[in-house]
């Protein structure tokens, strides 16, 4: 198990140096001078050159590419051309935010998704079956950014109940993590409502029914241990991506992520902010997912034996 | 089981991470004043505590703090470090120039008690005595040196300071400054918010010690720093023993925060969480007027959006073309469309409120059949087609309507949509065939004039995107850097708006209003053209 766990972690180097290159190339190959960008309308030729020589600008890809690999091998993230801050200081203090909005998120699509989809399964094409399904249909329609103002709208314009946003307080992370979380909660109770119907066939459930065991027990026993693969594959990718930074979201519940942050630093041309996000998104959605491989091996024991 | 008791356990893990993450929320991230937890020396490098009655960090009571909503990050609270609106609007308040605009558009003294010039190369400049900093720290000639020298120094603002080429200390409150002949923007250089003054010492220990002003800011404006939290909110209190009375803070202090979405910002001020909202999304307007709690305050701005064409290379090098495209801007309909009528037309190089802005003597009205005739005069009876470059998508409906116009006339248009990158790339590159963007004038028109109309800047990357080559215009541009006197100045700047106008080298617009929107209980803010509101004199009714 440990070995897989650190073979798993060696493959993200080669991962990460090819992110890096392609960021690399990607924003050497967009139009813009980041030196003009940063430094303002009227700064002067002498400005923009001085900026230039300064953060290595003039020089050739290859050796921007190999000195910023050999920084980041000292911890060096660089510092952000706009701000002059290191960049760890401005995912370091954006990170927690997204942290925090995407644990809460996918919790709060947990509690609400999997007993929804289990009760949708166990009671197929019931009238509870059918209005949950088209209210997770929803879910997944639903832009994030209009479910958002709709919230904002209703609990604190209206009613007066939360705030419309900011971060600070636990009343602060209600309506973005519902936002958030009402579409992560829509897919996964549909994967969950279609792997329990498949596995609500199998003969192994049945026999269990047939030696007497009660239907709750057997849905929840033998059932739902089946059924946790693939709830957990797609909670895992969600709450990657979530973690990568909701914009939208962020934008909407003034919401100090990394998301927006990146976001700035695209339109501003600001490539370490850029490189060091991603590189961010890169390392984190690689742990989620080896995190998500090691629950599987405590959730199916088959899977276990493979890692070894 | 075994199984079951592990999923708990990760259960009970990932509760314990999110209430770990909740509960160290705020503080974790934000940089805090030292005065929250260290006593006031006017020796350490520390940001510096108010030495009397305000407040001490975020303890007291906080029922008077103002809450202003920013539509855009601060990028730094070091005067010479950043020269954007937003962060502007902070450090405006944190520190003082020596001299300012007032609302009259004339400069007037602030940490300057008077300036003088002695000849035609020299300016005299006395301080005011006794201007304490926040590190109580007393302002002298030498911190004045020292904050224009590096000034001169920082990427973001050394080209406003080109005229100095001497600072002579005198004696504690005297200084003289050796000017060049073209000298006549040093008064509303001076009065920009990169030329704010910092504390000498105060600066060079904390640099020495590796720490940034943008961390811990230090001036003698009516606030001291309280706290920044990156990418969320930023708070200044008020500084009792401001110098100047009529200057000096109403209101405990200012909490400016962060809200990119338009509309958030708008449902903020509606429930009272924001007390003032600075850019107003023009859909909002109706709403916001009826409604009895808001305060809709409007300005006339220095603000600008316009189309330049690039003249320097076909279409747009033939003037009959360029004409004939400016008598297809309807500039009625395009107020509508994109700002729900809330703007006024503009047919001069500069927003209507901007020093420098003249009426031209030229002006293309709106007529197809004129543009018709332009054509056929130039010999493209069937039209022709051109590219409009168009910076962000928040601009696309003017552009849309500008292309509908242009159809009646049979010239093609086709949109593109750019970021800003890409559209100052392309259209300061001279690679763009015409470009739409916008522009907020200073309180300097050689700020806008030189980076739009300067031989030097054309393809250069910058924002000279009609890239006109003229002779007539460089030297108009020189003689107005070379008279103070602002009638002189107005001249030259209006001999330049004609020629403009003339040839048709920029189609002008629109003015957008200024509009501030504010909770009803909310008096005392002064409004200015240039974005540069004050705000100490808010004042908060119960």
């Amino acid at each position: 198990m440990y070995k897989y766990i650190l073979k798993r972690l060696l493959t993200l180097i080669p991962v990460i140096l090819g992110v890096i290159l392609i960021i690399f190339l990607i924003m050497d190959l967009t139009p813009g001078d980041p030196a003009r960008l940063v430094l303002g309308n009227m700064a002067s030729e002498e400005a923009l050159e001085s900026f230039r020589q300064e953060q290595g600008l003039n020089d050739p890809l290859p050796i921007r590419y190999g000195r910023y690999v050999l920084n980041i091998c000292r911890g060096d993230l660089g510092a952000s051309y706009k701000t002059g801050r290191s960049v760890l200081t401005e995912l370091l203090d954006r990170f927690p935010a997204s942290m925090l909005l995407a644990a809460s998120s996918i919790m709060f699509a947990l509690v609400i998704s999997v007993p929804l989809g289990i009760v949708s399964a166990v009671k197929q094409n019931s009238i509870f079956d059918n209005v949950s399904m088209v209210v997770a249909l929803l879910g997944i329609a639903m832009p994030a950014f209009w479910l958002g103002l709709i919230v904002i709208i209703a609990f604190s314009l209206n009613l007066n109940w939360l705030p419309s946003g900011g971060y600070g307080t636990f009343k602060h992370l209600i309506l973005p993590t519902f936002t958030v979380g009402a579409s992560c909660a829509a897919n996964i109770a549909r994967i969950t409502r279609s792997s329990m119907l498949e596995i609500i066939r199998q003969d192994y459930m049945r026999t269990a029914r047939a030696k007497g065991v009660s239907k709750m027990t057997v849905i929840l026993h033998h059932g739902m241990r089946n059924c946790w693969i693939p709830i957990i594959t797609v909670a895992g990718l969600q709450f990657g991506t979530l973690l990568g930074g909701i914009v939208i979201i962020e934008n909407v519940f003034a919401w100090p992520g990394v998301g927006n942050f990146l976001l700035t630093s695209i339109t501003s041309k600001d490539t370490p902010c850029v490189l060091g996000a991603i590189v961010l998104f890169t390392v984190v959605f690689s742990v989620v997912n080896l995190v998500v491989d090691i629950i599987y091996a405590f959730v199916d024991p088959r899977i276990k034996a493979q890692y070894k | 089981m075994k199984t079951r008791k592990k999923l708990i356990a990760l259960g009970l893990m990932l509760c314990m991470l999110l209430s770990c993450a909740a509960c160290g929320g705020p503080s974790d991230s934000r940089q805090d004043s030292p005065q929250n937890s260290q006593p006031n020396t006017s020796q350490n490098t520390q940001t510096p505590a108010p030495k009397d009655d305000a407040p001490s960090g975020n303890t007291g009571d906080l029922s008077r703090i103002v809450v202003i909503a920013q539509s855009l990050d601060i990028t730094s609270l070091d005067p010479h470090g950043h020269n954007d609106v937003q962060s502007g609007d902070v450090t405006r308040m944190l520190y003082d120039n020596l001299v300012r605009l007032d609302t009259n558009n004339e400069f007037v003294p602030m940490l300057a008690e008077s300036w003088t010039y002695l000849d035609a190369n020299t300016v005299e400049i006395k301080l005011k005595p006794n201007v304490p900093f926040h590190d109580g720290h007393v302002l002298n000639a030498e911190d004045v040196k020292f904050s224009l020298e590096r000034e001169m120094q920082s990427g973001f603002s050394s080209h406003l300071l080109t005229m100095i080429t001497n600072i002579e200390v005198v004696d504690d409150l005297t200084l003289k400054l050796t000017v060049t002949d073209d000298s006549a923007a040093l008064m509303s250089s001076l009065s920009h918010l990169c030329s704010a003054i910092v504390p000498k010492e105060y600066t060079e220990k904390l640099e020495a010690e590796g720490k940034t002003l943008s961390e811990f800011p230090c001036g003698t404006g009516p606030y001291y720093y309280d706290y920044w939290r990156v990418g969320s909110e930023c708070q200044i209190l008020r500084f009792a023993d401001y110098y100047d009375e009529d200057y000096k803070a109403k209101n405990e202090g200012l909490l400016f925060k962060y809200i990119a979405e338009a509309n958030s910002r708008v449902i903020a001020l509606e429930t009272g969480e924001v007390d003032i909202v600075l850019q107003v999304p023009s859909t909002s307007v109706s709403s916001l007027e009826a409604n009895s709690d808001i305060k809709l305050l409007r300005y006339d701005s220095t603000d600008l959006h316009y189309i330049s064409p690039n003249c320097s290379k076909a279409p747009f090098d033939n003037e009959l073309l360029r004409q004939a495209v400016a008598h297809c801007i309807d500039r009625d309909a395009i107020i509508q469309v994109q700002c729900s009528g809330n703007a006024k037309p503009n047919y001069a190089t500069i927003g209507l409120a901007a020093i420098g802005y003249s009426d031209p003597a030229v002006k293309y009205e709106y007529s197809i059949e004129k543009a018709k005739e332009k054509l056929a005069e130039a010999g493209y009876s069937d039209g022709f087609t051109f590219t409009l470059s168009v910076l962000g998508e928040n601009n696309s409906r003017a552009a849309q309507v500008v292309q509908a116009s242009c159809a009646q006339a049979g010239i093609t248009v086709n949109i593109e949509i750019l970021e800003n990158s890409a559209m100052v790339a392309k259209c300061g590159g001279a690679e763009s065939e015409a470009g739409l963007g916008w522009w907020v004038a200073n309180a300097e028109p050689d700020n806008t004039y030189s980076p739009w109309f300067s031989r030097s800047l054309i393809g250069a990357g910058g924002y000279n995107w009609s890239s006109y080559d003229s002779d007539e215009i460089e030297t108009l541009m020189a003689q107005a850097l070379r008279v103070s006197d602002p009638a002189e100045r107005q001249a030259f700047y209006s001999q330049i708006n004609d020629f403009v106008s003339e040839h048709a080298i920029v189609w002008p617009l629109y003015s957008e209003d200024g509009m501030v929107a504010t909770r009803a209980n909310v008096d005392g803010i002064v409004l200015y053209s240039i974005v540069a509101h004050l705000y100490q004199g808010i004042t908060i009714a119960e």
